[in-house]
């Protein structure tokens, strides 16, 4: 057992193989065998109790089924289910989506990470620069002068959805 | 927030400074260090933990002071903790004393190194700044209230999802953003991510009623065809019906040739970027060349070539010679490679890029066919022959191997077979039978898109654009209209090339010769030319062969 502490004090209990997705748990675990129970829990500082619930959930779903995604073959339909599970899964609203990108970033779990980042780039693909700005907060340091000269020609472009 | 020594006096005596903290350690660090075994209350950020580092030595001599609930349980921690229990996440012991010990009054030092200078500073972690604002509530709902603290590497990969035309819009969002995507860097690794994403075709075609000869490009990805955004503009030269068709190369990095007799130009139809390139003196002008151009791209030098293959004179068989212009390199000049006598071009066959050479289909007088290979890096060339002796093949990469496909009728039956051919040792020339597609109701002809196994075959069919496929694994097969254009403006479509879409700027790599024009916008696209230099060596070169 592994005891993953979040930034507001919540307790998580995972067993060892489960929390093993994550890279730097493993390295940690590793670093620290024959130690004492003390050296079982690791400390997620900067995520909030909502996140490693969330990726709790992924790793157990994940770690149901290793075998399977080893013969690729086989398990056609189970991998379709999983697909299905991941988008349910990463539904959720833009900042969720953030905090996941930084616990899968700190933890090391690339697949979290990937699918994380694959979701906002859903969300973000069909907006304007002036929407992303917006989501993302960021002051649009471009001068007036200087926004023409960067993207004269996506104005100019003859955009078309005629044959469509 | 701001650092004050000067606790409370009954605060002095319950606080310990933590020596030789982690670099990386923070205030909330600390505070759970001692919250795990119940020494703290439970912390509130920046109350009770304050990390101190010396400015001067980096972040390697950090300290920290911990405030603790009563003297009793820092008494407590001081006993069990100091140099005995390692702090968490590190292998180095927890080092502890008094903060302030009686006789002084001031804080400690915690090394012999001299006292804390003034220039010691509180320092703030990007881990508070997101807490903090988790705490507004105007943060509320669908907001990417991080985003600056999400680190760029997260963010280069949530951008190297994005299609291309998302890219170019994002790039108005921040200075920090623009930069991260122009970069050489990026553009490669969103180009590698493309590949298997998704793909677009380019076509090139005539819109009847104007007179014009017009490229549109689609895109669109495999599985949904029902966002396709097709944009088309004109060319930069004034077009009569008179004028030569044009044709199109192979596609490299999501650059395309286009071409006649006597005009190339580089184009990312994507990025709507167009570098044209100086006319050739190397070729003597008759009428009905037959030209075929191949684009290639030299990893090594991070160079694209382009490769002209011409027809020695005009008689039919009299053999091709070739020409090499590097776009990339400081000199933009086409050079006269050789000359491969007894074959011409089968122009209707584009070539093909694949793992450093372009491969061409040639024929001799005999109908015989053959594939001529041209290593992009070494400019070696090599003959390659085809598994049956027959004529009409066709050229496919298919997983990144070069295969052919030949088509034939069918023995029994009015039905056309075709067979697969991938080359396994290119050195030895051997050949692989893949499969037989049987069944054919379609010619096979460019441009074949090749994705997960499936071969697919764009066609114009009347005024719509047609797409067949073919599974090479089960056999199944299916039809699809990609585009169509109906009521609009009737456009007959010359030639159909598959084509990826890239962030890869032909302009940029222009700007690294010493010849080449100011940039013009142009019907909405950048557009650049290549001036031929007025050195001697490409006519030199001529009159040598």
């Amino acid at each position: 057992m592994i005891t993953l502490i979040s930034s507001d004090k919540r307790k998580f209990h995972v067993l060892e193989e489960v929390a093993n997705q994550s890279l730097t748990i493993r390295d940690v675990i590793e670093d620290r065998r024959g130690r004492r129970r003390a050296d079982r829990i690791i400390l997620v500082t900067n995520i909030n109790s909502k996140i490693p619930e969330k990726v709790i959930v992924y790793w157990l779903r994940h770690f149901l089924m290793p075998e399977e995604i080893a013969h690729a073959s086989m398990s056609h339909k189970k991998a379709e289910k999983l697909k299905k599970w991941e988008a349910k899964f990463f539904d959720t609203d833009i900042d969720t989506l953030n905090d996941l990108i930084l616990a899968a970033d700190s933890l090391d779990i690339p697949s979290l990470f990937d699918g994380a980042c694959e979701k906002v780039s859903d969300i973000l693909k069909n907006r304007s620069a002036e929407e992303v700005g917006e989501i993302s907060k960021i002051e649009n340091e471009f001068t007036h002068e200087e926004e023409e000269e960067e993207i004269p020609s996506e104005n100019a472009w003859v955009w078309r959805n005629e044959f469509a | 927030m701001c650092y004050d020594m000067s606790l409370f006096a009954d605060e002095q005596e319950r606080t310990l400074q933590i020596c030789n903290l982690p670099s990386w350690a923070d205030e909330e660090y600390l505070g759970l260090c001692f919250y795990l075994f119940h020494a703290v209350p439970p912390y509130l950020p920046g109350q009770h933990g304050r990390i101190i580092w010396n400015e001067q030595e980096g972040c390697s001599s950090s300290c920290g002071f911990m405030t603790f609930e009563t003297r009793i349980a820092a008494e407590r921690i001081l006993r069990l903790y100091n140099g005995l229990v390692t702090m968490p996440g590190t292998k180095i012991r927890f080092c502890l004393k008094w903060a302030f010990s009686k006789s002084e009054g001031t804080p400690s030092q915690h090394n012999s190194s001299g006292p804390i200078k003034s220039s010691c500073y509180l320092r703030r972690t990007p881990v508070q700044f997101i807490n903090n604002e988790k705490k507004t509530p105007e943060s509320g709902t669908s907001i990417l209230s991080t985003a600056a603290e999400i680190p760029l590497d997260a963010i280069e990969n949530i951008m190297l999802r994005l299609p291309v035309k998302s890219i170019r819009r994002f790039r108005g969002v921040c200075k920090a953003w623009a930069s991260l995507m122009s970069g050489p860097d990026f553009i490669y690794r969103h180009l590698e991510n493309q590949r298997s994403i998704c793909n677009g075709i380019v076509a090139l075609g005539r819109i009847n009623k104007k007179q014009y000869n017009t490229y549109f490009f689609s895109d669109y990805s495999m599985e949904s065809i029902c966002c396709i955004r097709t944009m088309h503009f004109k060319f930069p030269h004034g077009f009569t019906h008179t004028t030569p068709s044009y044709e199109i190369s192979n596609s490299c990095n999501g650059l395309v040739c286009v071409y006649n007799e006597n005009f190339a130009s580089v184009i990312n139809p994507t990025i709507q970027e167009t570098v044209q390139l100086p006319k050739s003196l190397n070729f003597p002008k008759h009428a009905n060349n037959e030209v075929s151009v191949g684009l290639g791209y030299d990893d090594c030098l991070d160079t694209y070539k382009i490769v002209r293959m011409m027809k020695h004179n005009i008689t039919v068989n009299s053999g091709i010679r070739y020409e090499v212009m590097d776009l990339g390199s400081a000199n933009c000049n086409w050079r006269l490679l050789g000359c491969i006598t007894g074959y011409r071009v089968v122009s209707l066959i584009p070539p093909v890029f694949v793992h450093g050479a372009i491969y061409w289909l040639i024929s001799n007088s005999d109908l015989q066919e053959a594939i001529f290979s041209f290593d992009v890096r070494t400019e070696t060339v090599r003959l390659i022959s085809v598994p049956e002796a027959r004529t009409s093949y066709n050229l496919i990469v298919m997983e990144e191997c070069l295969c052919i496909l030949y088509v034939y009728k069918s023995p029994i039956g009015r039905t056309k077979v075709a067979n697969l051919y991938v080359l396994e040792d290119s050195v030895n020339c051997e050949w692989i039978k893949k499969c037989t597609i049987e069944d054919i109701t379609i010619l096979f002809i460019s441009p074949i898109l090749n994705c997960d196994g499936k071969i697919f075959v764009t066609l114009a069919r009347g005024e719509s654009l047609e797409q067949h496929y073919y599974d090479t694994e089960n056999g199944s097969r299916g039809k699809r209209t990609v585009l169509s254009c109906a009521s609009r403006n009737l456009i007959r479509l010359e030639s159909i090339r598959a084509c990826t879409q890239s962030l890869v700027s032909p302009i940029s790599y222009l700007q690294r010769s010493n010849t080449f024009s100011p940039i013009f916008h142009l019907f909405g696209q950048k557009w650049a030319t290549v001036f031929p230099t007025s050195n001697s060596s490409s006519s030199r070169s001529h009159h040598h062969i």
